[in-house]
């Protein structure tokens, strides 16, 4: 009898507290740049993501935008409440976190999962980096390392990249610098050409990341004696960026920790199944003398790039010691030319 | 007595390979007679059907038996795209339904629910892409693959239907693959060869489905587009041949593809144009326009429940939720009192 009033009285009390729950869902639009659209992988996982931000307290609009420039300019206008966008499009919302996509500054996921958890740990001398001017971080998760596809294997070091033509991403500032830099002939191009460009012999390298092999085909820009120089150049990331005040502290808590913990695995299994599809004949293996070649190379540039306000010197210094808790044998690990001051 | 026990053993061992070898002969008589059976009569026969969900039930249960015969000698290779797209139609739906449960869950903030409804999407989408692919894969294992400048030779309709329908599937098991987190890694590269491929086939013949299945596949890879052309004009073009022609997949592809970029305008004129075009459809491939219905009657169902929690009503394909009421001329009301 007891147990029954008991029942009784709970439900009648939950009744209420779940029409108040729902009464209390905050919607927000949500714009989501995929290339594919709604049948893409960003946009699948961030379907996921609007299930489970449902339970925080967040009715999420998602809005699917082909165009990443349109979406980014969107979220400037205030059409949507936050957008996901690439890091390099999202630089200039947050250098912070848009500088994760810099050049060498990431060599491979494992360094990339850990400075993503120490990006959602909530640590005080982090978090105040997420929010910049009028926008706020709510996620990073991965897209796939870059590589340079090139069309010929004789170009397997930098004295090779002189005077040969390469392809940047005009929105990329550090790309085309990147590229004049060692001497490359830098040739502005966009998400829809670049690929073309390589394949039919415009240009002799082109900067792509590992998804973009098959989709695009890449392989028939290579034939027949090209290769994919196995040094990973940058890390692509996808990033939720909302304007300020459109959610919680305590939600943007949990968005950055569920890129964390649950994106993140979610998108290496796209990138694992990409990085497969690869066939192995490509890839031009770099010695260990080219390699710690490139390291100072990169080093040098993110540097420069540092200092012309491109890259974040918080982030910079972040990354090194990631790259050096990892491998403390690492040239750089016996100098602190990025460590930021304290 | 010893020379009489070997000549049983010998005997014995002649009658066993006869019959083992008299039942391949057998096998492969009777698959070779059911493989040009299926070809010449099952084929044409169900593609008068309108009935999906026996399209279905016939992918499903007849596929491993045609496809058996080819273990022995018989070749079933042209029928495999056919079938493995009908028993796909079976976790289309599946998936289908799981997706509408989330959305329905979604709308009443049962989070536990639309998750549970994700997941079971998910692994639907993964068979459906399993499925589709293998359709893809035996269609360019019999005819090559697409190549540039290059065609294969596509001898009768039934080779032209085969392609056309195998590259289909080859689109259709990369975006469920898609849904299923890549699961079944499926090579990205198949939208740029299905988009060369399709090129091989008379648009006109095929109520614009090859010039339609190109366009769908520039407006997610606008890369591939030739110099000048407009995916949305194409499509278009597609979708009136469709309907001058009485089979309206192409009127399909162009629903899904407003439908991945979320254009929502282009998605209300695309079903509604479907449902108000339904009148000289043809008999010979009533399935294909069937499956044209079925795909465009789940975008609407997705519109719908995303909208109100509840699937198109029935029989309302073509109209949606905040559709303005339909008014008779105005009337004063005083007047007829």
């Amino acid at each position: 009898m007891l147990t029954r009033k008991i029942i009784a009285t709970a439900a009648a009390l939950c009744v209420p507290l779940t029409i108040t729950l729902q009464a209390e869902a905050q919607e927000r639009n949500i714009c989501v740049f995929d290339i594919i659209g709604t049948a893409g992988d960003q946009y699948n996982i961030m379907r996921d993501y609007a299930t489970a931000a449902s339970a925080h307290g967040y009715k999420l609009n998602l809005k699917v935008y082909t165009d990443e420039s349109i979406a980014a300019e969107d979220l400037k206008a205030s059409q949507c409440d936050a957008a996901v966008l690439t890091g390099i499009r999202g630089r200039q919302f947050n250098n912070f976190t848009g500088s994760l996509d810099s050049i060498g500054a990431v060599p491979n996921y494992d360094a990339l999962r850990t400075v993503i958890q120490v990006i959602s740990s909530g640590n005080d001398k982090i978090t105040p980096h997420l929010k910049q001017g009028s926008f706020e971080v709510l996620g990073v998760g991965p897209m796939g390392a870059a590589y340079l596809f090139v069309k010929d294997r004789a170009i397997n070091n930098v004295n090779a990249l002189a005077g040969k033509s390469i392809a940047v991403m005009s929105y990329d500032e550090a790309q085309g610098k990147m590229a004049s830099r060692v001497g490359m002939s830098p040739v502005m191009s966009d998400i829809t050409n670049f690929a073309g460009r390589f394949n039919n012999n415009s240009v002799d390298i082109c900067f792509a990341p590992v998804l973009a092999y098959s989709a695009l085909e890449l392989y028939k820009g290579m034939q027949p004696n090209g290769g994919i120089i196995e040094y990973t150049l940058g890390q692509l990331t996808m990033q939720v960026i909302a304007r300020e005040g459109k959610f919680t502290q305590e939600f943007a808590g949990w968005s950055r920790k569920y890129f964390a913990d649950t994106v993140f695995d979610q998108a290496m299994r796209v990138i694992d199944t990409a990085q497969k599809e690869v066939d192995s004949k490509w890839w031009i293996t770099v010695s260990d003398e080219d390699r710690v070649r490139y390291d100072e190379m990169m080093r040098d540039a993110r540097i420069e790039l540092t200092n012309q306000g491109i890259y974040s010197k918080e982030m910079m210094s972040l990354l090194r010691n990631i790259r050096c808790r990892m491998d403390l044998a690492r040239a750089e690990c016996s100098d602190s030319r990025e460590v930021a001051n304290r | 007595m010893k020379l009489s026990k070997s000549i049983r053993l010998s005997g014995l061992l002649i009658l066993v390979s006869s019959v083992i070898s008299g039942c391949t002969v057998v096998y492969k008589g009777t698959g070779d007679v059911l493989v040009s059976f299926s070809k010449a009569e099952m084929v044409p026969h169900l593609m008068t059907y309108r009935d999906i969900g026996m399209a279905c039930a016939t992918g499903e249960s007849l596929t491993p038996l045609l496809m058996s015969f080819g273990e022995v000698g018989s070749k079933p290779d042209k029928l495999a795209p056919l079938v493995f797209v009908s028993a796909a139609t079976c976790s289309e739906q599946k998936a289908l339904d799981a997706e509408l449960r989330y959305l329905r869950a979604m709308k009443r903030g049962d989070v536990t629910e639309a998750q549970d409804a994700r997941s079971e999407q998910k692994a639907h989408a993964e068979q459906a892409a399993r499925r589709l692919y293998e359709a893809y894969r035996r269609t360019v294992m019999v005819y090559g693959e697409p190549i540039d400048g290059s065609c294969p030779r596509l001898r009768s309709d039934f080779d032209e239907l085969v392609w056309m329908v195998g590259l289909i599937a080859g689109v259709q098991s990369l975006l469920n693959d898609a849904t299923a987190e890549t699961a079944v890694g499926i090579p990205r590269d198949v939208a740029a060869k299905v988009e060369r491929g399709a090129a091989c086939l008379d648009n006109e013949k095929w109520w614009g489905v090859p010039q339609g299945t190109r366009a769908a596949v520039w407006n997610i890879l606008p890369m591939l587009a030739p110099e000048g052309a407009d995916a949305w004009a194409e499509l278009e073009k597609s979708t009136r041949l469709g309907f001058k022609k009485g089979v309206r997949l192409a009127s399909a592809l162009y629903v899904i593809s407003a439908y991945g970029v979320d254009d929502q305008v282009q998605i209300r004129k695309g079903i509604r144009e479907f449902a108000a075009n339904n009148s000289k459809l043809n008999k010979e491939y009533a399935l294909l326009d069937a499956i044209a219905g079925e795909l465009i009657l789940g975008v609407s169902h997705r519109m719908w429940a995303d909208a109100t929690g509840q699937r198109t009503p029935f029989r309302g394909l073509g109209t949606f939720w905040d559709d303005a009421p339909k008014n008779s001329s105005a009337i004063d009301i005083d007047d007829l009192l």
